[in-house]
């Protein structure tokens, strides 16, 4: 009979923290980053919302892990670190390592086509069929902005906007456990429990 | 209180491991045919406990309740929290598979330790104050732990120990009392329970 309350007993304590555990969430550090203007922004947070201040960010050459500049994120989590010159000349994709200090990691990948600077001197020559409009609208203009120079004001533009997007994704991105995979998990460990005890009581018939 | 995947070096990791199996041998030596449901449940608890979020202090924490797995199972707490941090890290990618040795026994060495200093206090009745007890000494002393191995990988001691022990301040009381609780209340309820490992 005692066996039948503590099991009763335990599936209760099972569905009280099944129950708390619902609306809580991962515990885990991630971290988000994007390029603005020049620089190279990362936004840690712990994954209830909650800033990562103070944490160590990281930037390195994705490809030969050469580390090119390190950064601490300021009291909103947020750390900004302007990309030298060089960096434009040849970008490479960055891998963007923030590490909480007490045991916490996450990492970023920012690839190369994302992290290509937003005004280039250098802009490639436009496609005939993509000069043509501008012209045709404003032929009694006296002054024509070329289409490079749009292209580039609404990369920029449309990179700024993008950014809660792209935020909002990585937050969606987060795998956060799931009721299935709770109760998988219980259930790993009470087939295993099943599984010594069987193998337990096969040896002892064998014995007798 | 996991680390996280990339932080630790080889060398933290393998005696990470080592002591682990060592821990998990002995565990599993202990465990007799009527304990492994008991061992099963006090996994199983331990498991779910990690996703119940902690929103006090400066960090992000959850429930460990490491304490009182120590408590009630002794070194069968090894093999244990072993299995529960191997589900939490598959499932909820909680940890990692290369740091499981270094947080198994992060968390099972000072809950084995725990368990055992309080028992002469469990023995003398003194049930309440062993559960504050062995709750609240199993989280400072892992936090301690947490802080070494960071320490021996790259981080400074003093640096990482006071983020870690300054975030588990409030979990170590509440542990403390979550603890004294549920070890009252098995008391009353099922007091063979904690006569498992002697």
């Amino acid at each position: 009979m005692t066996l039948f309350r503590s099991i009763i007993a335990t599936v209760f304590l099972f569905l009280f923290l099944l129950l708390s555990v619902l609306p809580a969430s991962a515990h885990k550090v991630r971290v988000f980053a994007y390029i603005d203007g020049n620089s190279v922004v990362a936004e840690g947070a712990f994954s209830g919302g909650r800033p990562a201040k103070g944490a160590t960010v990281t930037a390195e050459n994705a490809e030969n892990h050469a580390v090119l500049f390190t950064g601490k994120t300021d009291a909103a989590g947020i750390c900004r670190i302007s990309l030298p010159k060089s960096y434009w000349r040849s970008p490479v994709s960055l891998l963007i390592t923030l590490s909480s200090g007490d045991g916490h990691q996450a990492t970023w990948i920012l690839d190369q086509a994302e992290s290509k600077p937003i005004k280039t001197a250098d802009a490639p020559a436009p496609a005939a069929s993509e000069k043509e409009a501008p012209t045709a609208v404003s032929t009694d203009d006296d002054y024509t902005p070329s289409a490079s120079f749009i292209r580039e004001i609404v990369r920029e533009e449309l990179a700024r906007q993008l950014v809660p997007v792209q935020r909002e994704l990585a937050v969606m991105g987060q795998q956060k456990p799931s009721v299935q995979d709770v109760v998988g998990g219980i259930g790993y460990i009470v087939g295993l429990a099943g599984l010594i005890a069987y193998m337990n009581a096969r040896k002892k018939g064998e014995k007798g | 209180m996991h680390i996280s995947e990339g932080i630790l070096t080889a060398p933290v990791l393998l005696g990470g491991g080592a002591l682990t199996v060592a821990g998990t041998m002995i565990g599993l030596k202990k465990i007799d045919y009527g304990g492994i449901m008991s061992v099963a449940m006090l996994t199983a608890v331990f498991f779910v406990a990690s996703l119940v979020h902690v929103p006090l202090g400066p960090g992000s924490i959850h429930l460990l309740l490491h304490g009182l797995l120590g408590l009630i199972l002794g070194w069968a707490a090894f093999p244990a929290i072993l299995i529960a941090l191997l589900l939490q890290a598959l499932l909820f990618q909680y940890g990692g598979i290369l740091v499981l040795g270094v947080n198994t026994c992060m968390l099972a060495g000072p809950a084995v330790l725990c368990g055992y200093a309080v028992r002469p206090l469990l023995q003398r009745n003194r049930v309440m104050v062993a559960g504050f007890l062995a709750g609240f000494f199993s989280v400072l002393l892992s936090g301690i732990l947490m802080a070494l191995a960071l320490m021996l990988s790259d981080a400074g001691f003093l640096a990482a120990a006071k983020l870690v022990l300054l975030a588990h301040l409030p979990l170590m009381v509440l542990e403390g009392l979550i603890t004294m609780f549920v070890v009252a209340y098995l008391k009353k309820v099922q007091p063979a329970i904690l006569n498992f490992s002697k």
